[in-house]
């Protein structure tokens, strides 16, 4: 018969005595209850807002479920600001109704060019 | 020799769950002697072990070691102590050499932390020579026999300076010429001064070797003799507890015409060369022959599970391939193989599924579901026909004894309803009670009219039971015997032709 | 003799001894449900209705993938390419699947596809990767390790292609066709005012097939065997090429499932899409007791694993955990859902 193929992982963890399991077990466990609380504390998601060019727009650090506002629109030279985007190609709107943040978030400025054309009347 | 007591047990006793295992069992042990324990599997020989050993703790008793009372913890407190145990399935790294097992854990260091590989040459080469073993300290452990790696673990124990070794079925892989190595190392520590635990179910071979013999039965001590009070006969009785006037069951079963023929059978990639032979409906045919000469190479080629590079089966005279196990399955064969643990149960699994894994295709209903209640229909017969002992279906396998497991094994192949059945060693490692049942169930499947085939290292167990012969040496079928009309020694003189 | 007759029979000792392996083998589960009790107390809306159905549609939709991912365990393997397959799944599924009309539409041209034209090409897919990983495991007696961390890499090489051709140039895919957006997210039942979406009822009946295949059929029969001891399955006549290659295969098929779900599910792909999914697909196979040692499972053991697992990971969101620190929290579990399992059956007592 071919040589028998043995299971690798059980060969090598059966050498290994169980006071060592039951102590990865309960300091694995402490330390899942000793950092949620503080990563807790130390946590919130950071919603950034990338204006793409435009004037800068302060990232904003919240916890869960507050309201995300909408900021002050930026300005940018020769270009109308089109809204806030979920991608940088402005496919998906970010609509500000109700929002609450519930993860980290970067948003982008779309802007769209100013019209070349500038009315006969302007002086 | 001496009446000095190196180990006593002390009223041992050890309760589980519904059953007293080990009842006021006590054991002495003399320095420079050898004693054997004898006793049914579930006399509690094997539990009176593992409480020596720590493996489990006694519920009440003494241990006393050399005057001091003693309890360990575990095996590897009781090794450093000076009480070894040579396990019946050893437990070795076999990817490693003979060195790294048997100083693993200890190894010598040059400046404290680098292992020195030439400390270690030396050491254990010294231990083989003071044994007479002539194995190479750096050869891997898979390379090795199962003879030679069992002197590894006596070397172990050696090194470790243990008093007391105790070996569990010690001569069940060995040949003759390996057992009588291992006998002759046996009595070098028997001058040593050690005492010498002997667990085994050959009685020829603890008539031979020991002082002094204990019987178990029940978990009870019945009774502790000098060798040379006992004769088989006795042994068996009180092991027992009743008479047994025969080893082997009567035979019943009558050989009908040949239903199997074998020719010119060559395997690929070991010796097998050139075998031929026929087997008879309701015959049981025996396979003696020394380790390695080939008996389990030859049924495995027959099975499909090794590469055939030339002969041909023939049953009821139509030509079959058997490329695989399934197609030999198919074709009405049918392989109990040599090591359980290894080739044959499903640790994990419960009987239910141990029993019915070669015969799904039975409880299909439509193409794909399986029904379970003709699984447990089966399981039922099989425990039933086997006698196994076991609380229910629904037990892990892993947990009963060798002997049932084996039966278990047994009642998977009969469930895919065999022509051929083959067996290779069935009863190694199995209690006398037990082993009689097996013999009777044999007898029994070939009076039904079943072709057996019956691999063996133990030749009365082969002279008893099967009708006849053939004896395999280096590779080759050296001849066919009568089992009525020929003796060990002729058996012998044949397997050691090619050797 | 039941369990409770042996329980009555046991001494003190025996007694202490079993309740000390009770908790520990459980104390993973009892530390997460308090976690869950604790949050619930800390941010009352976690297990408000519209949360609970969020969680319950987070667990559908890494149901699937966990259910494929736990053949592979079972065979003492692992699957490394599940994600990197549901993401090249759902990018091919959503490229054949955008509304008409849709500026930047990957094949313009294309007219709407029927849903279960598409939904057989996934599985297509992800049948002929799992065909790949379950041969190669088989014939040439690789470790699934290494073949699946061959394939992933492939797979994901694959997907940075197609994601090139037509008319997208590497962009994220979206824009998807409502019949399709419907068919997966759509609901026609509601829990109060929040509605349930229909991947959850897809997941259940995937669910109800596994589990009838698992415990119902020759090959699960043979998987358990050949995941608890190949040679001895081999020995007692079961196929083991052909039973580990279909058990990659039916993972396969369970990935290209979730592709097609998550497809509809997020809205927009990309090469991104199903990175590391396999991760979480393990660790709550280990969490739901599928063990490394091979040959042992059970369903309702990953349904429990995925949903605690994703219970878990709403709960630190709630507490305002953000997503790169919830890996360590995730990596913790992990090791002691692993130490409890080796615990359990490696270990010689």
């Amino acid at each position: 018969m071919e040589p028998k193929k043995k299971n690798v992982f059980a060969s090598a963890a059966s050498r290994i005595p169980i006071k060592l399991l039951d102590a990865v077990i309960i300091v694995g466990i402490l330390a899942i209850a000793v950092l949620i609380p503080f990563l807790s504390s130390r946590g919130g998601f950071t919603v950034s807002f990338d204006s793409s060019g435009g004037s800068e727009v302060e990232t904003r650090r919240l916890r869960y479920g507050d309201e995300i506002e909408e900021p002050e629109e930026p300005v940018r030279e020769n270009y109308v600001f089109e809204g806030w985007y979920y991608d940088s190609e402005g496919k998906r709107k970010f609509d500000f109704d109700g929002a609450y943040a519930e993860e980290s978030l970067t948003l982008y400025a779309v802007w769209s060019p100013l019209a070349e054309d500038v009315p006969a009347s302007a002086e | 020799m001496s009446d000095k007591i190196l180990l006593e047990m002390e009223s041992i006793c050890k309760d589980f769950p519904g059953v007293r295992a080990l009842d006021n069992v006590s054991l002495k042990i003399r320095e420079g002697t050898v004693h054997a324990l004898m006793g049914e599997n579930g006399a509690g020989k094997s539990t009176l072990m593992k409480c020596l050993f720590g493996i489990y703790t006694k519920d009440s008793g003494k241990i006393i070691l050399d005057g001091k009372e003693v309890s360990f913890k575990n095996p590897k407190d009781a090794l450093e102590h000076g009480v070894a145990m040579v396990h019946q399935e050893l437990n070795q790294a076999l990817k490693r050499n003979v060195m790294d097992n048997i100083w693993l854990g200890r190894y010598p260091k040059t400046f404290g932390f680098v292992t020195s590989e030439r400390q270690m040459y030396k050491d254990t080469k010294k231990i083989f020579d003071e044994l007479g073993i002539s194995a190479d300290p750096k050869m891997i452990m898979s390379k090795m026999s199962v003879a030679q790696r069992q002197m590894v673990e006596i070397a172990k124990a050696v090194s470790y300076n243990a008093r007391i070794i105790v070996l569990d079925e010690p001569t069940s892989s060995l040949t003759e010429q390996e057992v009588g190595h291992l006998f002759r190392i046996i009595d070098m520590l028997r001058e040593r001064g050690c005492g010498i635990i002997y667990i085994s179910h050959k009685m020829e071979e603890i008539l031979k070797i020991s002082d002094d013999i204990t019987v178990m039965r029940d978990g009870t001590h019945v009774t502790t003799e000098p060798a040379s009070s006992f004769t088989m006969d006795k042994i068996i009785k009180l092991m027992v507890g009743r008479e047994l006037t025969n080893r082997f069951p009567e035979k019943t079963n009558k050989p009908g015409e040949v239903i199997l023929e074998v020719e010119g059978l060559s395997s690929k990639y070991n010796q097998v060369e050139d075998v031929s032979f026929k087997v008879r409906r309701g015959e049981i045919l025996g396979f003696a022959g020394l380790a390695g000469a080939g008996r389990t190479e030859v049924i495995e080629n027959l099975f499909g599970i090794s590469s055939r590079s030339g002969g041909s089966i023939k049953l009821h005279g139509k030509e079959v391939k058997n490329r695989n196990a399934a197609e030999a399955i198919k074709n009405g064969f049918a392989l109990l193989t040599e090591e359980r643990r290894s080739t044959g149960i499903f640790g994990i699994l419960n009987i239910c599924e141990n029993t019915t894994i070669s015969s799904l295709k039975k409880y299909k209903r439509g193409k794909l579901v399986l029904s379970d209640k003709l699984r447990r229909k089966d399981t039922e017969w099989a425990i039933k026909s086997m006698r196994i002992k076991t609380p229910s279906q629904r037990t892990q396998i892993r947990t009963l004894s060798g002997g049932n497991q084996q039966k278990v094994i047994l009642g998977r192949w009969l469930l895919t309803e065999p022509e051929v059945l083959m067996l290779d060693e069935p009863t190694r490692g199995i209690d006398v009670g037990a082993k009689f049942e097996i013999y009777q169930l044999i007898v029994e499947l070939a009076s039904k009219g079943k072709a057996i085939i019956m691999v063996s290292g133990e030749l009365p167990e082969l002279l008893g039971v099967c009708d006849r012969i053939c004896v395999m040496s280096g590779g080759k079928l050296v001849g066919e015997v009568d089992a009525s009309r020929t003796s060990q020694e002729e058996i012998m003189a044949l397997a050691a032709q090619n050797v | 003799m039941s369990f409770i007759q042996r329980y009555k029979t046991m001494d003190k000792t025996e007694r202490a001894n079993y309740r000390k392996e009770f908790f520990i083998n459980n104390s993973l589960y009892m530390f997460l449900i308090a976690a869950v009790v604790v949050i619930q107390f800390i941010s009352p809306h976690f297990l408000s209705g519209p949360s609970i159905v969020n969680i319950i549609s987070l667990s559908a939709a890494n149901l699937p993938i966990a259910l494929g991912i736990a053949g592979a365990i079972i065979l003492t393997g692992t699957d490394l390419s599940a994600g990197r397959i549901v993401g090249l799944v759902a990018c091919v599924s959503a490229s054949l699947l955008q509304a008409t009309g849709y500026p930047n539409k990957m094949f313009p041209d294309m007219p709407t596809l029927p849903l279960v034209l598409v939904f057989v090409i996934a599985l297509a897919i992800g049948a002929l990767v799992g065909l790949i990983n379950g041969f190669c495991t088989a014939k040439f007696n690789l470790h699934p390790f290494i073949v699946t961390l061959s394939t992933q890499l492939i797979v994901y090489g694959a997907l940075l292609m197609y994601l090139m051709i037509g008319n997208n140039n590497g962009q994220s895919i979206s824009g998807l066709d409502s019949s399709y957006t419907g068919f997966i997210t759509g609901s026609f039942l509601s829990l109060g005012r929040t509605p349930i979406p229909n991947y959850v009822w897809y997941a259940l009946i995937i669910t109800v097939i596994m589990w009838f295949i698992w415990n119902k059929t020759a090959f699960g029969k043979n998987m358990f065997a050949v995941g608890s001891n190949p040679d001895a399955a081999n020995v007692s006549g079961v196929n083991v090429k052909r039973v580990i290659t279909l058990v990659f295969v039916l993972a396969g098929i369970m990935y290209g499932i979730t592709g097609f779900i998550e497809a509809a599910r997020i809205g927009s792909n990309s090469a991104a899409t199903g990175l590391n999914y396999e991760l979480d697909a393990i660790a709550a196979c280990v969490i739901g007791g599928v063990s490394f040692v091979g040959g042992i499972g059970k369903i309702r053991g990953v349904i429990m694993g995925v949903v605690l697992l994703r219970l878990i990971f709403v709960g630190l969101t709630f507490l305002s955990i953000d997503a790169n620190m919830q890996y360590i929290i995730k990596g913790l579990i992990i090791l002691v859902a692993c130490a409890i399992d080796m615990r359990k059956y490696l270990v010689r007592k």
